[in-house]
């Protein structure tokens, strides 16, 4: 296994390089010009030429892609274009807060999903099947800007049990957070609920069930024993993959909730034209990505020892 | 049924519902720190920002979010009158306005206040705040010279200082390096005494005052900028009204009094305002709130929420807001209605900003056609925008300046060009293109994509169809509309222009020649007389003779018609009941040192609107 996971962190290198050629030239020759952004229409050409100077755009294209890499190897992305701040403090600092904006209704979300859904596999095409996924779809068209701007107007503003919005670091944040946490568990329940109740659905039609069954095996027994674990492997891959995009938080909520997390840093960088914030934000997540496909490949040998890396 | 089954199912029906109320029980709220605060006597203002500051080093921002925080801790030499209108300069941290001493009116004497102290910290000698000195004054112009550091607002005194556009160039050259100070001088710039410096001009100049008293002119210590280096951007230590006691990045930023400040509450006031009672606090010492507590709230729905439960105290109000909240009467005032002026007041000041159409004098065909440049100007229904658009919050414009500006359509008795869609369609006719036959579709460059610049244009091509002007639009980003009117390859594009500075003079450079693109002036108007008169009111001081220099000025624009005037936009906002002293103020966003509150009244009203 160590001599797959060796190849495979190999592998990553051209991927990782291609990724910052394609994301380098994206910016450089399609963005939007920094300098002119953060000058605005006070813009005359030596003070163009004198902020080129200083953010290093007046280099050759070659040099810049250099730096870029420079900056990709040593983790070291910088400082903003708009604020001076270090890239890294800014990922820092954002990072742990999205993260704790994501990660416990992520954890939480997809544990009720699976319990919903295994209860809607037990009861498949029963009155309570066909009402649960009545629901599960109604809840799944309204869109997500409906729930935030709804949920807090009722529960926050209305019934007054949260505040309107706000962040606090440390653990007065979860006073912030709760409501955000309740709407993000609620949106994720019905997308999540309907793959898993369709992947437990599959499971329970394969031979090894009909044959627990057979020998005699009760309902649950069949369920939580064996369609449960066989089904590990696409919930693995469905929840590993979208690790790295927590990290990322969540953009609308972030904004209307007012919580300093990464989310709401990107869309500051993006209006402000801030190439450093921008180009490392997706690079981060980038070298997250190709990271946890090969946590997933990793688990599934420990989820499923029929599967072998090689 | 399965025994386990039942049992491993039960167990998850109870955990959801008993999930979701954990995530979501009410236990999560606590007592803000604000009310904290009003319970214990001290004066507590709530307000909002849209966006953080990016630097709160005065010399590295010239944005609105970071201006905003510096004015407070901060101080200029100059400043404005806060209730005074037109807005007037007046000595602040001077000891009085600078009068040039010399013929030439090219020397100036700068002497400040004297016992104005930067508030204490780590930086100065056993941590005490040191009094204000000439040095300050040297140091700031240095720094705000300094190519390395200021890179925004240096057009502020480009070409005015003797010798500092020379300097600026020195300092280019050592980038990268760290600068000292004391071996690189401005000509310009004297140290006279303890508390005065000389500055000379270049030329005559009255425009150079009004730097004066832009935040990017703050002064800083220097001990402060050397100790913290980088760090300087977020340990700001001023002389202002409050001094910074918390900043987070997204989080609330809270200012707290300083008890050492140096300035008191104005004695002069307009008659308006006197009888609103705005001069009760005259003489008194400032500031009056004790703590500040500024949330970042970028999006309208929560600012809204917030305000109407009385966690903030002012706000400005958006469209969709305006129009559930307020009227606008057949006057031209605006009246809340009766459902919220009993929690709050509104207030509604024309902005120092306007809007147009240029047109691009260097596009061969509209560069020529000063008749179909015309007729489409008498084409847009002003009016009907303003209503549908801003829903009444805008003025029409009738000379390039905005109405709050000393040298406006009023004070000049300018008659401005009228929506007249007959004299349009006979201008097209005389022109050469009935009914717009032999026309070109003209391309509408917009600087933004939303959902505004779309309404925005589609009322405009619906008035310009009407006399037979065929528009298609090209929205783009702000940074690709830059780009587009710096190289002049567009036939009409929107504009805007937001006064650095309250003098008509700023507005009027819009056109003058030599600022064409990728100057300000993107018509890339060139007119000789045009240009002479500018040239002439450019550093005068308001009087007669430069009010019919500005008449015959905004004359050409009608004849020649580089840029179509179209809005002066108003300002809206409501503020609780029990906010006192408050005055909009369009030089000074955030006028909290001026500010006070009612205690008592706040605590009773938050109480009520939280128990009904």
């Amino acid at each position: 296994m160590i001599a797959y996971i060796i190849r495979r962190l190999l592998y990553m290198i051209p991927i990782i390089l291609g990724v910052a050629l394609l994301i380098f030239c994206l910016f450089t020759f399609f963005g939007d010009d920094p300098v002119r952004v953060a000058l605005g229409q006070h813009a005359s050409p030596d003070a163009i030429a004198n902020l080129q100077h200083l953010w290093g755009l007046d280099k050759p294209i070659y040099l810049q892609f250099i730096d870029f890499l420079k900056q990709i190897v040593t983790f070291d992305y910088g400082v903003s274009f708009s604020t001076g701040q270090k890239l890294s403090d800014m990922f820092m600092e954002g990072a742990f807060v999205s993260l704790s904006l994501t990660a416990p209704p992520f954890v939480f979300g997809i544990f009720i999903s699976i319990s919903i859904a295994l209860i809607l596999a037990y009861y498949r095409d029963s009155f309570i099947d066909h009402m649960a996924r009545f629901i599960i779809i109604m809840s799944m068209s309204i869109s997500y800007l409906v729930y935030i701007i709804s949920l807090q107007y009722v529960l926050a503003y209305e019934l007054d049990l949260f505040p309107i919005m706000g962040y606090e670091p440390g653990l007065e944040s979860i006073t912030y957070l709760f409501l955000p946490w309740l709407i993000i568990v609620i949106v994720a329940l019905g997308p999540n609920t309907r793959i898993f109740r369709t992947l437990f659905l599959e499971e329970t039609s394969a031979d090894y069930v009909r044959t627990a069954r057979a020998k005699g095996a009760g309902e649950a027994r069949v369920l939580f024993k064996h369609v449960l674990k066989n089904a590990l492997i696409p919930i693995i891959t469905n929840t590993v993959v979208a690790i790295p995009f927590l990290i990322l938080g969540a953009f609308l909520m972030e904004r209307f909730f007012s919580i300093p997390g990464i989310g709401a840093m990107i869309i500051t960088a993006i209006n402000e034209g801030d190439f450093p914030v921008l180009k490392g934000m997706t690079m981060i997540i980038a070298i997250m990505y190709s990271f946890f496909n090969l946590l997933t490949d990793v688990l599934y040998s420990f989820v499923d020892p029929r599967v072998k890396l090689s | 049924m399965d025994k386990l089954f039942v049992k491993k199912s039960r167990l998850m029906l109870l955990f959801i519902p008993l999930s979701l109320f954990l995530s979501g029980c009410p236990w999560g709220k606590k007592t803000s720190a604000e009310l904290v605060g009003l319970r214990e006597g001290k004066k507590v203002f709530t307000y909002y920002r849209t966006s953080d500051p990016k630097s709160l080093d005065p010399m590295r921002q010239f944005d609105a979010a970071s201006g905003n925080i510096i004015q407070q801790v901060y101080d200029t030499l100059l400043e404005y009158e806060y209730l005074v209108r037109p807005y007037t300069l007046k000595p602040y941290m001077l000891e009085k306005m600078p009068v040039a001493t010399n013929a030439e009116l090219t020397e100036y004497t700068l002497t400040l206040r004297k016992g104005i102290y930067f508030t204490d910290d780590a930086c100065f000698k056993d941590g005490k705040g040191r009094e204000v000195n000439s040095d300050d004054m040297i140091y700031m112009l240095k720094r705000f010279a300094d190519a390395n550091v200021n890179a925004q607002s240096y057009f502020l005194l480009k070409g005015m200082v003797l010798g500092m556009d020379e300097y600026r160039a020195q300092t280019e050259k050592l980038s990268g390096q760290t600068i000292n100070y004391d071996s690189l001088d401005i000509t310009g710039v004297k140290k006279i005494d303890r508390y005065s410096i000389s500055l000379t001009l270049t030329s005559p100049n009255l425009l150079f005052l009004y730097a004066f008293a832009a935040s990017p002119l703050s002064v800083v210590p220097r001990e402060a900028v050397e100790k913290y280096g980088d760090d300087f951007a977020w340990k700001p230590v001023g002389t202002g009204p409050f001094i910074l006691q918390s900043f987070g990045k997204g989080q609330t930023i809270i200012l707290r009094k300083n008890p050492n400040f140096f300035d008191t509450y104005p004695t002069v006031a307009d008659k308006e305002f006197e009888s609103q009672g705005l001069l009760k606090n005259a003489g008194q010492k400032l500031p009056l709130l004790d703590l500040i507590y500024i949330h970042s709230i970028p999006e309208a729905q929560p600012r809204m929420l917030k305000f109407r439960r009385g966690e903030i105290d002012w706000v400005a109000v958006d469209r969709d807001n305006f129009t559930k909240m307020a009227t606008k009467n057949s006057d031209g005032t605006f009246t809340l209605k009766e459902r919220y002026s009993k929690s709050y007041s509104l207030y509604a000041e024309p902005a120092l900003s306007m809007s147009y159409l240029a047109i691009n004098l260097k596009d061969p065909f509209l560069g020529k056609h000063t008749l179909v440049r015309k007729a489409i100007a008498k084409a847009i229904d002003r009016d009907l925008t303003i209503d549908l658009l801003f829903n009444g919050r805008a003025e029409k414009l009738g000379t390039i300046v905005p109405l709050t500006i000393a040298g406006n359509e009023h004070d000049i008795s300018h008659t401005p060009l009228t929506y007249d869609p007959e004299g349009a369609k006979k201008l097209l006719i005389k022109a050469g293109f009935p009914d717009g036959k032999g026309l070109p579709e003209f391309t509408i460059e917009y600087r933004g994509t939303t959902a505004d610049s779309r309404r925005n244009f589609e009322l405009l091509r619906a008035n310009l169809s009407d006399v037979g002007i065929k528009v298609k639009s090209n929205l783009q980003t702000f940074a690709a509309y830059l780009k587009t009117m710096d190289s002049s390859k567009y036939e009409i594009a929107e504009g805007a222009w937001r006064a650095d500075y309250p003098d008509a003079e700023n507005f009027y450079q819009l056109l003058y020649g030599p600022n064409a693109a990728p100057g300000p002036n993107n018509s890339n108007f060139d007119n000789a007389e045009y240009n002479s008169l500018y040239e002439k009111i450019r550093y005068m001081q308001n009087s007669p003779e430069r009010y019919a220099s500005f008449k015959r000025m905004a004359e050409i624009i009608d004849e020649e018609v580089p840029i179509i005037l179209l809005y002066n936009p108003i300002a809206v906002g409501l503020q609780q009941k029990w906010v006192k002293n408050f005055n909009r103020n369009m030089m000074m966003d955030v006028p909290f040192k001026y500010m006070d509150i009612d205690v008592k009244q706040k605590l009773e009203a938050l109480d009520d609107r939280v128990h009904n």
